[in-house]
Parts: structure tokens; C-alpha cells; sequence
């Protein structure tokens, strides 16, 4: 059946989306989940919602805010149904984490870090990730987690400080 | 370590410990075969809204005014009135008796 020029037009948005960003939903999903299957299905829904609500991205500042604000709420819903499994899985995502960063520079390092930023709490780690990794500035971040400018700052600036803490304090 | 220093620590190690993760071509087929299942269930919409450019709404109504249409009139073709019922009585009364 032949497709009308608004749904090739969509398709033709979707690949070039996946494209330019997939790699970058992917890698932050998956230093939010820490479980390289959960950020598969993440970024996989979180495509299939874009693509479905593309008309919807007048009302955001660009494509790149509202692709992370698609995703993070994915992370959450994601995080939120395997609340229970979390604690069963924390040595699976250690190994996983293990596994990615075993044979890199400095690996000990990272994977301590890794380790570090994963006993902040979710939205703490979600701010770093979204300010270190992707470069975001605070105000993208506040859009995106739909909270105030002023929230972001204090919760970056809290989160950098424990997650030094924990790193220099050398205990978990 | 300086607040500095540790941001910098922190950018570089992020990044690096995700820097082999890809998007493979399996997930990407994935995403397009999801999309296209889920257009093709709704195939109804897909046909009229796309290939003869009928809106789904008039449609509906459309359909809708037809069936009560058609429902008004079977009842009201057929319905037989008791003046009717009487009179064919009446007839077959005087044809039984031999009148005309």
C-alpha cells in the first residue's frame, strides 16, 4: 500500500533522528539504568513514541529536548515497574558495567566511580548524566525534567558534592 | 582533587565507559518493524485517510444516518394499520359470504 507524503516525510525525520541521536539515547539510557537490555527497550519506545508525536515537537525548543525529555520519562517508567527487581539485579549491572569497561585505561577508576554514582539517588544521577555527559545546560535539563531552573542547580550542586564525597571518602 | 579537576574526571570517565555502545542494525529494523505493524492494525484508518481521502469522522456519521435511515424505513414500509387489518377482514367476509 502506498504510503501519503506526511507518513514518508515522518519516516524519512525518524531514520535521520535515529541516526544523528540514537547512539547518544542509547548510551545515556543505559548509564542511567546501568542494564544494556533495559536501555535496548528504552530507546526502542522511546523512538516508537516519537514517532507517534511528532506533531508535538512545535511545541518544544528542538528535537534533541524533547527526544531526552521522551527518554528520561522511559528511564522512570522503566526504573519505576522494575522497583522490585533493582536490588536482585545490582550485581548483574555490576558485571555488565564491569564487562563494558574491562579493558579501557584507567578502568578501575571508572568502574569506582560507576559504582559511586549508582548509590545516588535516581534523579540525582539522571541531572549528572544529563549535565556531564550530554553537555546539557540547566535550563534544557529543567525543560526536559519539568522542574524549576533554581531545583536543577541545587540538586546538580548536591549530587556533584556527594557523589565527590563518596568518591574521595573511598566508602560506599 | 579540585571541584574542576573532578568535573573533568567525571565528563571523561562517563564518557568513556559508554563510548563502545552503539545502536545496532538489529534494533534499528526493530524500531521501523514495530512502527509498520503497528500501522498496518490500522489499516481502516491508513486506507480511507490516505488512499481515498475520506475523514473517518463523516464517515462514521455517514454510516450511522444510513442504518437509522434504513432501520426508519423497514419499520414504517411494512407496518400494517389496524384500519387496514380491518378492511381486508371485511373483505374476506363478504367473499366468503359470495359478495363482491
Amino acid at each position: 500500500m502506498r504510503n501519503s507524503a506526511a507518513e514518508d516525510e515522518k519516516e524519512e525525520l525518524l531514520t535521520i533522528v535515529i541516526q544523528d541521536y540514537g547512539d547518544y539515547l542509547k548510551r545515556t539510557a543505559f548509564l542511567i539504568l546501568g542494564d544494556i537490555g533495559w536501555a535496548e527497550d528504552v530507546v526502542q519506545e522511546a523512538f516508537i513514541q516519537f514517532y507517534k508525536n511528532i506533531h508535538r515537537i512545535r511545541k518544544h525548543s528542538s528535537i534533541k529536548t524533547y527526544l531526552y525529555t521522551i527518554l528520561i520519562n522511559q528511564c522512570r517508567q522503566k526504573m519505576r515497574k522494575n522497583y522490585l527487581k533493582r536490588e536482585s539485579v545490582s550485581a548483574y549491572i555490576q558485571e555488565e558495567m564491569e564487562r563494558y569497561i574491562r579493558g579501557q585505561e584507567n578502568q578501575a577508576d571508572k568502574l569506582y566511580l560507576r559504582q559511586c554514582l549508582s548509590k545516588l539517588r535516581p534523579k540525582d544521577q539522571e541531572v549528572i548524566i544529563l549535565f556531564y555527559y550530554q553537555d546539557l545546560s540547566i535550563q534544557e535539563i529543567s525543560a526536559m525534567c519539568s522542574e524549576k531552573e533554581g531545583t536543577i542547580k541545587s540538586r546538580l550542586k548536591r549530587a556533584r558534592d556527594r557523589l565527590k564525597k563518596y568518591y574521595e571518602g573511598g566508602e560506599l | 582533587m579540585t571541584e574542576k579537576d573532578f568535573d573533568l574526571f567525571l565528563q571523561k570517565s562517563l564518557e568513556e565507559s559508554v563510548e563502545k555502545i552503539y545502536v545496532s542494525d538489529d534494533e534499528k529494523e526493530a524500531i521501523y518493524d514495530h512502527i509498520q505493524r503497528k500501522s498496518k492494525d490500522n489499516w481502516v484508518k491508513k486506507f480511507l485517510n490516505y488512499e481515498i481521502c475520506i475523514p473517518l469522522k463523516p464517515l462514521w456519521i455517514g454510516a450511522v444516518v444510513c442504518f437509522i435511515g434504513v432501520f426508519y424505513l423497514s419499520i414504517h414500509t411494512f407496518q400494517i394499520t389496524p384500519e387496514e387489518i380491518a378492511q381486508s377482514r371485511i373483505t374476506i367476509v363478504k367473499l366468503d359470504k359470495g359478495g363482491k
